[in-house]
């Protein structure tokens, strides 16, 4: 199997060995009871929305279909998860968050038909619009999603369940974004996103490759729907496709780099970062702060801040620096 | 038996008809020069032919098979390669992975070992010391050449060249008709757009003229440039003075 060295993925070098440690590092903190109950609740969100950051960049970044319907799938996960606690279906707690992913790629699935008929913008709204009938459908049948009233799941596992359910979700998620972005799956994403005349020319079948990255997102995004529900348990139409969610996880993908390997998790982090700062001091500017935070990537790293520091856009001369300075230690 | 057979085929867009009954037959082995004036319906038959539009009547066939409304990436996959006349790179790929993308993708290669099959490839169009460069950041010149090495990539039968020279330097078009001989004599058949008119008549065995659409003369490049009816096409007859 043939390296595709081009992707970018930052210098961030082994990245089996570093999620391992990281793992190991994050599992012995909690373990010797570092972590307390606000950080651990930090750490769950952050993989929360490392696995939704990663998510998104891979239809978005990496396949090149801007999409604003993600959290429809969040949603669609968190729900197949809450209506089988309210029915009464008893399947063991990681069956029934990967049913949850499932639910939403076979959602996915469905929609994709229609959907990637369209292509750019026309997509992208397309993809709102499923969000919304995904909402509207949970609605529409009271006697089987009670509706408006929201559903409490349950949940009769400890503290650390979540933390560590947390852990292996997020962390799988990056083992597996590396894996496809360094496969020939990757390589076909990024020729169609590049040039979708020459990809077809070039014997890429479009249509499956754009289904593929589709489904991938959506049962990443069901995956953390259906463990968000589960950590939280309570969801309603509202929390469950709450559309700011959507826009913070652009945000991270953008300002981290949406085509690289690291942005979209150094995006999560961020934005995490500025969420607590803006809700201690300046109770609802978290959004303010993310703002400035994005006009300002906009302007200076128009492909995030890995996608400067690894030296592929036109980085102001600080970044140059910075990137100097990486390249000397690394040679 | 031809290698790509067009019988009849037309192309309308609206009130406008770029192809009026095209027949063509082309048979396995040489270059085969296109020409015609501009808007005469050249890239429309490549894009007919491709899949990428569907032709309004007539039929296509390669190598025996009608492949008249497959998709590109199906006809690729039967083994015809092509150029775009306006470049279309991966930009954020290395020249390496942009040969790659249709030496995997095509699945025309088998067992090969697709690394050294490319630099082969990288080789013949003189792009293997850009191997790692990112497609973007080539010269016209390169990436001119990126497209060929992209088209021979997919191990073509049939290759459509179009209008790779445009643009280029006398000095880079010299090159580039050597790399298109070289390919050619490896058992390729080209079928070769072009305006620059010396290097068409120098290259190919038989010069094909479209003018408005249709086949207005069919032979070698000597007997092509003293047609009367070519001759008009090209310089005008009263009205079209």
């Amino acid at each position: 199997m043939p390296k595709f060295r081009s992707i970018p993925l930052g210098r961030f070098g082994n990245v089996y060995v570093l999620t391992i440690i990281c793992f190991a590092i994050l599992t012995a903190m909690f373990m010797v009871g570092l972590i307390g109950a606000y950080i651990s609740s930090l750490i769950i969100f952050l993989m929360v929305y490392i696995v939704l950051a990663i998510s998104w960049s891979i239809l978005s970044g990496y396949a090149g279909e801007f999409t604003f319907g993600h959290i429809g799938f969040f949603g669609v996960g968190g729900y197949t998860v809450a209506l089988l606690s309210f029915h009464n279906i008893d399947i063991v707690i990681p069956f029934n968050i990967l049913l949850g992913g499932c639910m939403a790629a076979l959602f996915a699935l469905i929609v994709a038909y229609p959907l990637l008929h369209i292509r750019g913008w026309y997509f992208a709204l397309g993809t709102w619009a499923v969000a919304e009938i995904a909402r509207t459908l949970i609605l529409g049948f009271p006697a089987v999603t009670n509706a408006g009233a929201g559903i409490f799941v349950e949940h009769p596992y400890p503290p650390a369940f979540d933390y560590f359910g947390a852990l292996i979700l997020g962390f799988s998620a990056i083992i597996v974004f590396y894996k496809i972005i360094n496969s020939r799956l990757g390589l076909a994403f990024v020729s169609v996103r590049d040039n979708y005349d020459a990809a077809r020319m070039m014997g890429i079948n479009t249509t499956l490759y754009r289904t593929i990255a589709f489904m991938i997102h959506a049962f990443l995004a069901g995956l953390a729907g259906g463990f968000f529900a589960q950590y939280k348990v309570f969801v309603d139409p509202y929390s469950a496709f709450e559309f700011s969610w959507i826009f913070k996880v652009i945000v991270m993908a953008v300002i981290g780099g949406a085509s690289t390997f690291a942005g979209p998790i150094v995006g999560a982090v961020l934005v995490l970062i500025f969420e607590e700062i803006g809700k201690t001091f300046f109770m609802r500017g978290s959004l303010l702060l993310m703002a400035i935070m994005l006009v300002v990537v906009f302007r200076f790293m128009p492909e995030g801040i890995v996608g400067a520091l690894s030296g592929r856009s036109s980085a102001p001369i600080f970044f140059k620096k910075i990137q100097r300075l990486l390249k000397r230690e690394s040679s | 038996m031809s290698l790509l057979e067009l019988r009849n085929v037309s192309k309308r867009f609206g009130g406008l008809t770029a192809l009026r009954g095209v027949t063509l037959n082309i048979e396995k082995g040489g270059i085969i020069g296109l020409i015609g004036p501009n808007g005469s319906g050249k890239t429309t038959l490549f894009n007919v032919i491709c899949g990428f539009y569907k032709p309004d009547a007539g039929e296509i066939l390669f190598d025996g098979k009608r492949i008249t409304s497959f998709t590109p990436t199906k006809i690729c996959r039967m083994g015809i390669g092509r150029t775009f006349q306006i470049v279309k790179p991966f930009h954020s790929l290395t020249v390496m992975d942009n040969v790659m993308t249709p030496a995997i993708f095509s699945r025309r290669l088998g067992d090969q070992d697709l690394e050294a099959y490319c630099q082969n490839i990288l080789k013949l169009t003189g792009l293997y010391k850009l191997s790692h460069v990112p497609a973007a950041s080539l010269t016209l010149q390169n990436r001119k050449r990126l497209e060929l090495a992209r088209a021979l990539a997919v191990n073509p039968k049939l290759l459509l060249l179009d209008e790779v020279l445009a643009g280029l330097t006398p000095a880079e078009i010299e090159e580039g008709l050597k790399i298109i001989r070289e390919i050619a004599q490896r058992g390729v058949t080209v079928l070769m757009v072009e305006h620059v008119m010396k290097a068409v008549m120098s290259v190919s065995e038989r010069v094909v003229v479209l003018h408005q659409g249709e086949v207005i003369a069919d032979g070698t490049p000597k007997e092509v440039s003293q047609d009367k009816k070519v001759i008009e096409a090209y310089l005008g007859v009263g009205e079209y003075a």
